[in-house]
């Protein structure tokens, strides 16, 4: 079936400029909460098919950490930082400055630690977003799961995917003090949102 | 040799062969739901999505909903000689992976999911022979398709038949 959301190359490419954006202002915010360098780049802005985004992350059974957090506002959607257990781990090393390959498991202290990584990266990700196009985004408390990759996925995916059969996801890599954890950072506008933004896009 | 056969989102499959494990990866608030004819040996497995489609779905999609997906995936068992009557049904999924409040309603789509699942069935007249469903976390599920046997592999919390 034809989807309805099909993006010209131009299209992605001025998006990609957005996000890089957007991007850019979380990296300054979570270089201020941990004291360290932080910087964020964003490899891949695509719009990918649904039954492909957990192949992304190394397949749908991946154990991940995602945390989850809602766009409310002039823009509705979801956000889901998502990285490889291994990766969340090395994070929180970084962290809470544990030796390299201390955490093996998340305590309540870890996951909130996390949580609040996810909440800053997402806040800041919409004022910038939000500056660059001049909408409004609220952002919801942020919320952390640990599964398989697909099971956190699609329970997002559900809510994106009535009208279209591919969605809009960013790889983002984080480097801190030389230390590279990769992530993956993604954004589900529903449809409607889509719509408006590269329009507004289109006009900046 | 066993050949698996992914079933991804919003999708179904059916199968005769003895060979064939039908598989949904890391169901998380979608519902699997597997149909098996112990007589003839021949079962499917459908990967819901959502409970009911609108009045635009078109036949291509009809495997993402509850409401127009059960009964595809007994005309396609059937179309490979299945009988309803022998039909064994087990049904796993519907979680709630994130517990997060907010104005939208998306993460209650397990519980409505699972609810519509089984209302259709019932509507049907067939009976949930096994079922492993609910709570927080996702699940993947396997058809054998010579035996029958469903299995459920977690992340962390093992594995059961049902």
């Amino acid at each position: 079936m034809e989807t309805k959301t099909t993006l010209k190359k131009e299209q992605l490419q001025s998006l990609k400029k957005a996000i890089t954006a957007g991007m850019n202002g979380a990296a300054a915010a979570l270089t201020e909460m941990i004291g360290k360098e932080i910087s964020v780049t964003t490899p891949m802005v695509d719009l990918v098919v649904l039954n492909d985004v957990s192949d992304l992350i190394g397949g749908p059974e991946t154990g991940v950490v995602g945390i989850y957090i809602s766009i409310e506002g002039d823009i509705n959607g979801h956000i889901i930082l998502m990285l490889h257990l291994k990766s969340a781990y090395h994070l929180v090393d970084l962290l809470m400055e544990k030796a390299k390959g201390e955490t093996v498991a998340l305590d309540e202290m870890d996951s909130s630690a996390l949580e609040e990584v996810g909440n800053i990266a997402a806040s800041f990700f919409m004022k910038t977003l939000g500056d660059y196009t001049s909408f409004e985004m609220v952002p919801s408390p942020p919320c952390l799961g640990v599964d398989m990759a697909s099971a956190l996925l699609s329970s997002v995916l559900v809510d994106v995917s009535k009208a279209a059969e591919q969605v809009l996801i960013m790889e983002t890599i984080f480097s801190i003090s030389s230390e590279h954890v990769r992530g993956f950072f993604f954004l589900f506008p529903d449809s409607d949102s889509l719509e408006k933004l590269l329009t507004k896009i289109r006009k900046l | 040799m066993e050949e698996r056969i992914s079933v991804g989102l919003g999708e179904l499959h059916v199968s005769n062969e003895k060979h064939h494990t039908l598989v949904a990866h890391g169901l998380g608030s979608c519902v699997g739901v597997v149909a098996y004819d112990k007589i003839n040996k021949v079962g499917g497995m459908l990967h819901i999505m959502l409970p009911n489609a609108g009045p635009e779905v078109t036949n291509c999609k009809r495997a993402k909903y509850a409401d127009s997906g059960i009964p595809l995936l007994f005309e396609e068992i059937e179309k490979f000689g299945g009988k309803k009557k022998f039909f064994v049904i087990k049904i796993a999924g519907g979680a709630r992976m994130f517990n997060v409040q907010s104005k939208s309603s998306i993460f209650d789509i397990g519980d409505r999911n699972i609810e519509t699942v089984k209302y259709v069935l019932g509507n049907i007249g067939v009976r949930v022979h096994g079922e492993d469903l609910g709570l927080n976390y996702g699940r993947t599920m396997h058809l054998f398709i010579d035996t029958g046997k469903v299995l459920i592999r977690t992340f962390g919390k093992g594995e059961k038949e049902i």
